[in-house]
């Protein structure tokens, strides 16, 4: 599907070369948190391209407090895109699905607003979108990145946080600036194999997001802007 | 502050079906095997099965987001979805007991089921099995919350309808109170090995937030009073309203544990 006439497309958001298209490769996406500034460009950009109802994100900038307490770190949070994606598996309308390249997307049509796969999700990227009442998510921007450009967020990002590309292209520059600098899957205990890489993500993160999920109530400074469901 | 997954995917209208889907799988279980071993029939309690489990649904459409779309669960078909193997069998569950009390109703009490009525009666009971175990599977698709990553939550559902079986069988059958004391504490022990497994959520159900639920809903009023009843020759009444209540102490005990919220909070 054509979204944009190429007259259309501006000079500075011609079709780059390297994003993974609909039908071949793995669209995946890494996310550099030693560049991260916590500037919420990506979540904005991503409400304003994807018309994101108010109360809903599909992208989220989480801050937490470092141990040091010092400081925060900043990490921002979309649908991951897993290879096993345990949504996929839940969801009983196959109002879920995924594409070739690997992106998993929901079929709105489908959708019934069961609130499985926001249940099965171990990253808390899928929320009820309160205007449908039906599940939404990241989709990596698929009408962009269709025609070749980056999804909204990584265009938005004002340091290069973000980088969208091919995984299994290992010629992909993302792929090997992923290589480079060691990214790793978020939560890699969950083992569904996720699309969106982090560089610079330690384990506090992790435990830390973990050690509130059963305790709304606490106090901590850790923070995003959050789906309810 | 935000929780790492979303707090409260299941509201209350899910725990609702699963106790009242635990009441009428119960009911048929009750009826269907008290004709299978020859006493004690009681189609009306099919009956009962069957209005309890169709209402029950309702609750899963309450709950969804998008309830004019109800019927995309029945129309689309995903092989590795719990929910789209429960919708079936749920189905068939009410096509079956509907079935079966249609030609044992009018059936004298003591007459016994001829061959094609008692394999009848046999998928009503695998069926009605199954739709009280299958909320565990549902619930363990949910990989992101240790609380209900086990398979010992769906036997544990199967168990305490399988106690509201034997509760409502022995209205007439003075003989099932060891076998209700038996699921009692078939129900005890499967809690305490689920508890003992648990990495996290135990003080929250035993000492915290859901502790009033546990202790008075699920193991008091649900196996403790049952049996004291039994003991103290209580009518059959209160002993069934008790093993009922806390059955669905159970259910909503699990499902809470499971979330950051409160189930009474709708999440959506």
């Amino acid at each position: 599907m054509t979204v944009y006439e190429d007259d259309a497309i501006p000079p500075w958001e011609k079709p780059h070369e390297t994003g993974a298209d609909e039908g071949r490769g793995r669209a995946g996406m890494v996310v550099d948190l030693d560049r991260c500034i916590g500037c919420h460009s990506c979540s904005v950009a991503c409400k304003t391209e994807n018309g994101v109802a108010l109360g809903g994100f599909r992208t989220r900038v989480r801050y937490t407090e470092r141990p040091d307490a010092q400081t925060l770190a900043f990490v921002p949070m979309l649908c991951m895109h897993c290879q096993d994606a345990p949504c996929l598996d839940a969801c009983p309308t196959g109002a879920l699905f995924r594409h070739q390249d690997g992106r998993v997307d929901v079929d709105h049509d489908a959708c019934c607003g069961n609130k499985a796969c926001i249940a099965a999700c171990p990253y808390g990227a899928i929320y009820t979108d309160p205007t449908t009442g039906q599940a939404d998510k990241c989709d990596l921007c698929s009408h962009r990145t269709e025609v070749g450009k980056d999804p909204a967020c990584v265009d938005a990002c004002p340091v290069d946080a973000l980088r969208f590309g091919d995984l299994d292209d290992p010629e992909d520059p993302v792929t090997k600036y992923a290589e480079a600098r060691g990214a790793s899957a978020y939560k890699a205990d969950a083992g569904t194999k996720p699309s969106v890489l982090y560089i610079g993500h330690e384990a506090w993160m992790e435990d830390k997001a973990r050690s509130v999920q059963l305790l709304p109530d606490d106090e901590d400074i850790t923070y995003d802007q959050g789906n309810d469901a | 502050m935000t929780p790492d997954i979303a707090a409260q995917p299941f509201a209350w209208p899910v725990a609702a079906y699963f106790a009242m889907a635990a009441i009428g799988t119960g009911a048929a279980m009750a009826s269907a095997s008290g004709s299978l071993v020859g006493f004690n029939a009681r189609p009306r309690l099919l009956l009962l099965a069957v209005v309890t489990v169709a209402f029950s649904t309702l609750f899963l459409v309450l709950d969804l987001s998008a309830p004019a779309r109800f019927w995309h669960v029945v129309t689309h078909f995903n092989v590795s979805s719990a929910i789209s193997w429960g919708t079936r069998a749920v189905g068939l569950f009410l096509i079956a007991a509907g079935l079966a009390w249609l030609l044992q109703r009018d059936e004298p009490a003591d007459a016994r089921p001829g061959l094609l009525m008692r394999a009848l009666l046999v998928v009503v009971l695998l069926l009605a099995a199954y739709v009280a175990w299958y909320p565990g599977w549902v619930l363990q698709q949910a990989v992101a919350r240790p609380v209900w990553q086990t398979p010992l939550i769906g036997w544990l559902f199967l168990a305490s309808a399988a106690h509201i079986a034997v509760a409502l069988g022995r209205l007439r059958n003075t003989q099932s109170y060891r076998l209700e004391i038996a699921f009692a504490v078939l129900q005890l022990l499967l809690m305490a090995t689920y508890l003992i497994g648990l990495r996290v959520g135990v003080g929250d159900i035993l000492l915290g937030r859901l502790a009033l639920l546990f202790w008075v809903g699920v193991v008091g009023l649900g196996w403790v009073a049952p049996v004291w009843l039994v003991h103290r020759g209580h009518s059959a009444g209160w002993r069934i309203a008790a093993v009922i209540v806390g059955a669905a102490s159970l259910r909503f005990l699990i499902l809470e544990a499971g979330q950051g919220g409160s189930v009474f909070l709708t999440g959506s």
